[in-house]
């Protein structure tokens, strides 16, 4: 019987300990990818304009946030239990409920809202039963809150000795650790909530696994936040909580509002940014050598052809990308936000330069089509500008932009023929067609949020990171210019790179140039 | 461009208000130092509420003459003490002087004079003030700014203390925390130092004399807000 019950002991070690180890290696794993379905393919194709997330495919799904929305009314069981320590405090909590069941009316909620909106007389049963048996200091912090509107908490509550600055630590440390919806601390929460629905209210939760569910409520209480075991209790506990929650929960949208926006204000933002320091440098030779080089090559191609469309396109677009790479180190641009448009400018040059040349034995005539529909757009700007004219302090100048215009040809002549370059590819389209689209789908996509002011590009250069835990991780306007953004200019270099190899295709640099600078095709 | 005040008017206003609602409850006698707490609190989370709009207009002293009255708890009229005080420079700012009573609430100094009388005089005193010479004075929380905004203000506190620190030690400018607790491998080499030096610390009762340093900072441990398992760590934070 011993040996048969040491066997026994010994392989259910056993057990445990292969069921320890198949569960850790699945949780790394987990901790590993943030979610299971984060990458494109796991996102369908966008329908009537939507980019649908892999849940919401399955049903359009109502989240809440426990922090914002329900936190607020269960603030005051999550002082208790950090007050006295976890498992003293339910021992606290079970007497307060046992008294709850005793008392003149039938409390319905454990919600700060419900209890506030009750009259005084039941206010005062209730706070009289949680002072039998809790420290009335334990409450003292929420009177920073409610205070003038809610006159009987806080003639219970209020006790002088701790100062406002001392109030908000405690409410700080105490959202820091009970309002994230799966930290330990807010599972104890809900564990109190379920208790008083359980046990007080006698709200009965069906579920086809009876016994595993009241196994862990019964031990959730008992065991330590840090054994294994808890890992089969708190999913328990969520899980329970989760699904009762919309039965049992009323939001109050003016008790959280009331909330949220006293801490806001009585609380100093503790505002947060980092700041980029470059590591990447640059050859100093570099842009004084290119420019050596394109002199070269004009010397070299100028007198070729009156007027060889191909090369001005060519090296007059390289000489645009070389002014605004120059303009991005002169200037000191790099973690700038004008930095990113420079990226962005120098790449649609590249691209649009790669796509013609694709196209050239096609349409033989389309390096000049390219300059006319460029001066087109100037057109079309100068005959709306005409019926305005009201350009006297402004940098635009009518007078330069008819020059332009006019140069070459009477612009009673000139048609603007958006076919070849707006109207039949956009420039994503033409990223793929010259193998670029890498370079679009990150790069150009990312710089294009800072060229139309989209909110991520705002987010990220222009806004701060308040990490009070009572300001609910709102940012804050960058209004003091604080901020700079990762240097730019090491993926500049590298763009500008792969245009001088294009460039070289067509105009050769010198060996000595290519190889200084590692310049070299694919 | 010239600097102009923006909110400050507005918030004397306001706090004037706010102490003005208080005066039936102050004068009331049975006036207890709960009550006391009570509104001073009131007063700090009325200051906390508005430091966007006072640190806003802090800018406009920056190209003034302007003095603090700090220190005292309250500038007498009666003794007409501020003629003196207005007599100098352009603008004039007083602490705010109801904050002062939040430090005071304690047990162990409740018993050391009656609280209630000055800070009643001192009620009085800031609502004649408001009422009679707005126009020539602001009353700020200079202790609440100095405190929470002066960042040079702590840096150069840090500076110092390390500086001293250095100089305790021996050793090379210590710039930080870190390199601090690099220098020294045990609590020991610490006392050893400070032995040779004939420099005694975290002595707060007659005891404490005959403990090691390691004792000690097991002994008063409670006095640093947070748990620090490392013994140099907890050094500093005591002695800071």
């Amino acid at each position: 019987m011993l040996g048969d019950m040491q066997f026994h002991v010994y392989s259910k070690s056993l057990q445990l300990l292969l069921q320890k180890i198949i569960i850790l290696i699945y949780l790394k794993f987990i901790v590993m990818r943030k979610h299971p379905y984060d990458k494109l393919k796991d996102h369908h194709q966008p329908k009537n304009g939507i980019l649908k997330s892999p849940i919401n495919q399955v049903a359009d799904i109502t989240t809440y946030s426990w922090m914002k929305e329900c936190f607020p009314d269960f603030i005051w069981i999550a002082l208790i239990i950090d007050y006295y320590g976890r498992r003293p405090a339910f021992v606290i909590l079970s007497f307060i409920f046992n008294d709850i069941k005793n008392m003149s009316f039938e409390l319905k909620s454990l919600q700060l809202s419900y209890i506030f909106s009750l009259d005084k007389e039941k206010q005062e049963e209730f706070y009289k039963i949680l002072l039998k048996h809790i420290n009335p200091e334990v409450f003292n912090p929420l009177t920073i809150v409610f205070n003038n509107h809610h006159e009987v908490f806080f003639k219970y509550f209020y006790s002088g000795g701790m100062s406002v600055e001392e109030k908000l630590m405690i409410l700080e440390f105490i959202t820091d650790n009970y309002a994230h919806n799966k930290s330990d601390g807010a599972t104890d929460v809900q564990y109190v909530i379920l208790t008083f629905y359980i046990c007080i209210r006698q709200i009965i939760h069906t579920t086809n696994n009876v016994k595993s569910v009241f196994e862990g409520l019964y031990y959730y209480q008992k065991t330590n936040h840090e054994e294994f075991e808890m890992r089969r209790y708190r999913p328990t506990v969520r899980s329970m909580f989760g699904s009762v929650q919309y039965m049992i929960y009323k939001h109050d949208l003016e008790f959280i509002k009331l909330f949220w926006k006293e801490l806001l204000e009585i609380g100093d933002c503790n505002l947060k940014y980092g700041i980029y320091t470059n590591e990447y440098s640059m050859d100093e030779d570099f842009i004084e050598d290119i420019k050596v080089e394109f002199q070269k090559l004009i010397i070299d191609n100028i007198h070729s052809e009156l007027e060889d469309s191909k090369f001005n396109v060519i090296m007059g677009s390289s000489v645009y990308a070389l002014k605004i790479f120059n303009e991005l180190v002169d200037c000191n641009l790099r973690n700038k936000v004008m930095g990113r448009l420079s990226l962005r400018i120098i790449i649609e040059i590249y691209i649009m330069l790669k796509f013609i040349n694709k196209k050239e034995d096609e349409k033989p005539d389309l390096w000049e089509k390219y300059q006319e529909y460029g001066l087109g757009k100037y057109k079309i700007i100068l005959i709306k500008a005409r019926e305005i004219d009201e350009f006297e302090n402004s940098h635009l100048n009518t007078e330069l932009i008819d020059l332009v215009v006019n140069e070459q040809i009477d612009e009673m002549f000139q048609n603007v023929d958006f076919r070849y370059f707006e109207n039949n590819t956009n420039m994503r389209d033409k990223a793929i067609e010259v193998n670029e689209k890498e370079l679009f789908d990150f790069y150009y996509d990312y710089e294009s949020s800072y060229a139309h002011g989209l909110w991520g590009a705002i987010r990220e250069s222009s806004m701060l990171k308040c990490t009070n835990p009572l300001h609910l991780g709102h940012n804050v306007p960058d209004a003091n210019l604080n901020k700079n953004l990762a240097d730019v200019l090491p993926d500049v270099v590298m763009v500008f790179k792969k245009l001088l190899m294009f460039i070289n295709e067509n105009y050769p640099l010198s060996e000595e140039f290519l190889s200084k600078y590692g310049v070299k095709n694919d | 461009m010239t600097k102009n005040i923006t909110y400050l008017n507005d918030l004397q206003n306001e706090y004037f208000n706010l102490i003005k609602s208080k005066r039936d409850i102050i004068f009331s006698g049975d006036l207890s130092l709960i009550e006391i707490s009570k509104i001073v609190e009131e007063i700090d989370i009325f200051w906390r509420k508005n430091r966007d709009k006072f640190l806003f207009d802090l800018d406009y002293f920056t190209d003034k003459e302007t003095l603090f009255l700090a220190g005292s708890m309250y500038l007498d009229l009666e003794d007409n003490k501020h003629y003196y005080f207005k007599t100098f420079g352009q603008e004039h700012i007083i602490n705010e002087p109801l904050l002062k009573f939040r430090n005071v609430l304690n047990d162990t100094v409740q018993d050391s004079f009656d609280i209630i009388s000055v800070f009643k005089r001192s009620f009085k005193n800031t609502l004649k003030l408001l009422e009679n010479y707005d126009s020539y004075f602001y009353i700020l929380p200079l202790d609440y700014i100095i405190s929470v905004y002066n960042e040079e203000l702590i840096k150069l506190q840090n500076k110092i203390f390390y500086q001293l620190l250095a100089s305790i030690f021996d050793c090379d400018e210590m710039l930080s925390l870190h390199s601090f607790i690099e220098k020294f491998n045990s609590i020991e080499e610490i006392e050893n130092i400070l032995i040779e030096k004939d420099i005694d610390l975290f002595e707060f009762d007659e005891e404490d004399n005959r403990l090691s340093l390691k004792e000690k900072l097991d002994k008063y441990e409670n006095r640093i807000p947070f748990d620090i398992d490392d013994y140099s760590t907890r050094f500093l934070c005591l002695l800071l």
